[in-house]
């Protein structure tokens, strides 16, 4: 089993959800688990994280599920380009 | 060996883990010639450090072009020092281009980053270890400080003989609970995974019973974050008397505790890896911020939150950017001011996105996207949990590099094996528990011919990021220049003041001993709701016992190093600690061999039947590869940090008379892993 594929993308973002449960301003709860996964995952595994949406996201919770429409993925990162050796820093 | 006399972390005093150094670092296990191979049936062919280099990175650079910019990565460590880990970080961010960089924090204390960052604004403990000596009530949590952390324990006890009072909540009995002149007023022996049960149940009392300081949570923290905070845990359910059945821990003693932190003086909070490697313990790290500032225990001498850290330079090896997310100084890569501070003066464009965490670098390996490391002075394949998934991870990458002195359990997996160096033999700096930077002197040449960040620095010129660093203090003005708590830092400064707490900057030009005095880094306190969850790690009818994992004094983590020295008199041998009821139940007795099943693999221990621990609960060490501690630990892991929850695993124990499958197929892999390495040295003496 992937950490990349729906099961455990899925059990991440549940107890990401779970954490946040106890927030009464609901709208501060998606907050807090939007941001969590902007922040802490990688592009790959938030566009397998909306693709799983797409498909219905039976398994993810409630909250975690609402949380998703906040989830970003992010434009294609800036692409490094190493400068030439007098640029570059020690 | 004895340290300097003027020494401010430990005036004096060596842990004896590092006192008889001396015998690892001359072993004559130690590798001190660069080797590859292809693959790893291979036998090690020796070699210059020209074609070792040259062959690792033509390696990258070709799993980068059939796989892409992110299908490599690297690993820093917390035994190495700041600078060396500084340039492996940039060596990644810069000359792999990608943020696949992350530390073996990740294992042991990324939840105190995470959970101190989100609450009091900085992901670092409050105090000097010195401030435990004006402490009134000290409560241990988590933590086994007279294992795993002995000098300061002695400081600790020191305090304690003078009349301070102590609380413990661990699972097991540990040392500190009962020694000569000190007793604990409390232990807490909590089940484990209900830490955070506990921490509200405390908070509870607090709260409901008025032992709130009022006057600093107004005047200090954010009054919304605590009003929210002081309704959820007045809420009946977090009581100790509803939470007595979840923690196991009677409801009086937990009033008793409460009542003793919050009213006997300074209250000062030590806590360890049983706190961080739970489901929750990002959570139970925010919960035992929120204690203190409720009690108005931060910001002076004598209280605090003070993480006993996992290794030597935990807190330096988090500060120098070693996590996937962040830059030096604890920085969002996504920052764009900061990102393009980066940019500017390493001259290269950098990726605004967080890489791979270790766990995923070993699923995106699996999924065959991931399949080069370079692993600098960590042994993943024994100190991860679910050893099996780990080495399966191992054996489907391209190219493994490790650096480091003995050919380690990762070393087995690896195409390249690159020498490094003792700390005997380093010139650079260690941040401890304190953020005190210490210098470490090089009183011995690199025995390999190079130190360990001329190792880096040689890799990342052979990639193509040109670095030129002439001496390891040049790195650290480097970071000084990059990181505003590093402002003030250097050489010739830590020098002069012997050593430097961070934030040293023009604020602080001397260093800051205690953090938070006048406010919190992130200006307001900030309380937050923490939940229990339970884990979903249960036991049942086929798994019945819970395993917590730990330390023991003589051996250090995996025991690469003290294993090699004559510690190994104290401890050669990693024991299941089992409770007599559970043991008799299976007809165990001290000294069987025992069988100890999880859902995720089968080890063979010899038992050690004691009232250390509770019923219900075993417990072992795994400072021994050959026990397999971590071929029974699962996968769960921390919501925030994915640090694994070592601490929790369901298993049954049942007598045997022979090892696991598991321990048969690591002794003959380790046997043609040594017989491949002597290939190799009986070619080099020819």
């Amino acid at each position: 089993m992937s950490s990349e594929g729906p099961e455990t993308i899925v059990r991440m973002a549940n107890d990401i959800g779970n954490f946040f449960r106890a927030e009464t301003d609901r709208q501060v709860a998606l907050d807090g688990i939007s941001n969590h996964i902007n922040k802490f995952w990688t592009r790959r595994m938030r566009q397998r994280l909306l693709e799983y949406v797409q498909h219905g996201g039976n398994e993810l919770d409630e909250l975690p599920l609402a949380a998703t429409a906040q989830v970003t993925v992010a434009p294609a990162p800036v692409v490094p380009q190493t400068t030439p050796a007098s640029a570059a820093a020690k | 060996m004895v340290p300097n006399k003027d020494g401010h972390a430990n005036h004096g005093h060596s842990c004896v883990k590092g006192r008889f150094a001396i015998g690892y670092a001359t072993h004559t296990d130690r590798i001190l010639k660069p080797m590859i191979r292809a693959k790893i049936s291979d036998p090690w062919r020796e070699v210059s450090w020209e074609e070792a280099i040259a062959y690792s990175a033509s390696e990258l650079k070709r799993i980068q072009a059939k796989y892409g910019r992110d299908s490599i990565g690297g690993i820093t460590s917390s035994r190495c020092s700041n600078e060396e880990t500084y340039i492996v970080q940039k060596l990644i961010r810069a000359g792999f281009g990608n943020n696949n960089v992350d530390t073996c924090a990740r294992v042991c204390h990324s939840p105190t980053g995470y959970g101190l960052k989100n609450t009091l604004g900085e992901s670092a403990g409050t105090q000097d270890f010195d401030s435990v000596m004006k402490a009134d009530v000290i409560f241990v949590i988590g933590a086994n400080p007279t294992d795993g952390h002995p000098v300061f324990a002695s400081q600790m006890k020191r305090r304690l003989r003078q009349g301070a009072k102590l609380i413990v909540a661990d699972p097991r009995r540990i040392d500190l609970v009962k020694s000569p002149h000190i007793t604990a007023s409390h232990h807490l022996k909590l089940f484990p995974g209900t830490n955070v049960a506990l921490i509200n149940s405390l908070a509870h009392v607090v709260v409901t019973e008025g032992l709130v300081k009022e006057d600093f949570v107004r005047a200090r923290c954010e009054v919304d974050s605590f009003e929210k905070w002081r309704t959820f845990v007045a809420l009946e359910r977090n009581s100790p008397e509803a939470m007595e059945s979840v923690t196991g821990v009677p409801a009086a003693e937990i009033r008793g505790a409460a009542r003793l932190y919050a009213t006997a003086g300074n209250g000062a909070i030590f806590y360890g890896l049983g706190v961080t490697e739970h489901s929750q313990g990002s959570t139970m790290v925010m919960g035992i911020a929120n204690l203190a500032m409720a009690t108005g225990n931060v910001g002076r001498e004598g209280v605090g939150v003070n993480p006993l850290r996992g290794q030597n330079n935990v807190q330096g090896s988090c500060d120098m950017g070693s996590f996937p997310h962040e830059f030096p100084g604890y920085r969002h890569v996504s920052d764009d001011t900061v990102r393009h501070l980066f940019e500017t003066t390493w001259g290269v464009g950098l990726q605004n996105e967080p890489g791979l965490r270790i766990p995923n670098m070993f699923e995106a390996a699996l999924d065959g996207e991931f399949m080069g490391l370079y692993i600098e002075g960590e042994d993943i394949a024994q100190s991860d949990p679910n050893t099996q998934h780990v080495t399966a991870a191992l054996s489907a990458m391209e190219c493994i590099i490790v650096q480091d002195l003995f050919l380690n359990e990762s070393a087995k997996f690896a195409h390249v094996f690159l020498p490094g160096s003792s700390f005997l033999e380093k010139d650079g700096t260690f941040t401890n528990a304190e953020r005190r930077i210490s210098r470490v002197r090089k009183v011995m040449q690199p025995k390999s011919g190079y130190a360990d960040w001329e190792i880096t620095q040689l890799l990342s010129n052979a990639m193509g990021y040109p670095m030129n660093y002439k001496h390891p203090s040049e790195i650290m003005d480097e970071i000084a220049k990059l990181t505003p708590t590093f402002t003030g830092v250097s050489f010739k400064r830590i020098d002069e003041l012997g050593s430097i707490q961070w934030p040293c900057n023009d604020a602080h030009p001397n260093g800051t001993p205690t953090m938070h005095v006048d406010e919190f880094v992130r200006g307001k306190g900030r309380f937050l709701v923490t939940e229990y969850v339970p884990t979903r790690e249960k036991v049942n009818a086929k798994y019945p016992l819970i395993l917590t994992t730990g330390r023991i004094l003589s051996q250090y983590n995996v025991g690469a190093q003290t294993r090699r020295t004559e510690n190994n008199v104290w401890h050669d041998e990693d024991r299941l600690e089992i409770h007599p009821h559970d043991a008799e139940e299976r007809g165990i007795v001290d000294e069987d061999w025992v069988g100890v099943r999880s859902r995720a693999g089968e080890t063979v221990l010899r038992a050690r039947v004691t009232e250390r621990v509770q019923p219900g609960v075993v417990y072992t060490t795994f400072h021994f590869p050959e026990s397999g501690a971590n071929v029974i630990t699962t996968d769960n892991s921390d919501w925030a940090t994915n640090c694994p929850e070592y601490k929790v695993t369901a298993v049954q124990a049942t007598r045997v008379s022979q090892p696991s499958a598991w321990q048969k197929n690591f002794r003959d892999f380790t046997e043609q892993q040594e017989s491949l390495l002597k290939a190799a040295e009986a070619v080099s003496v020819k």
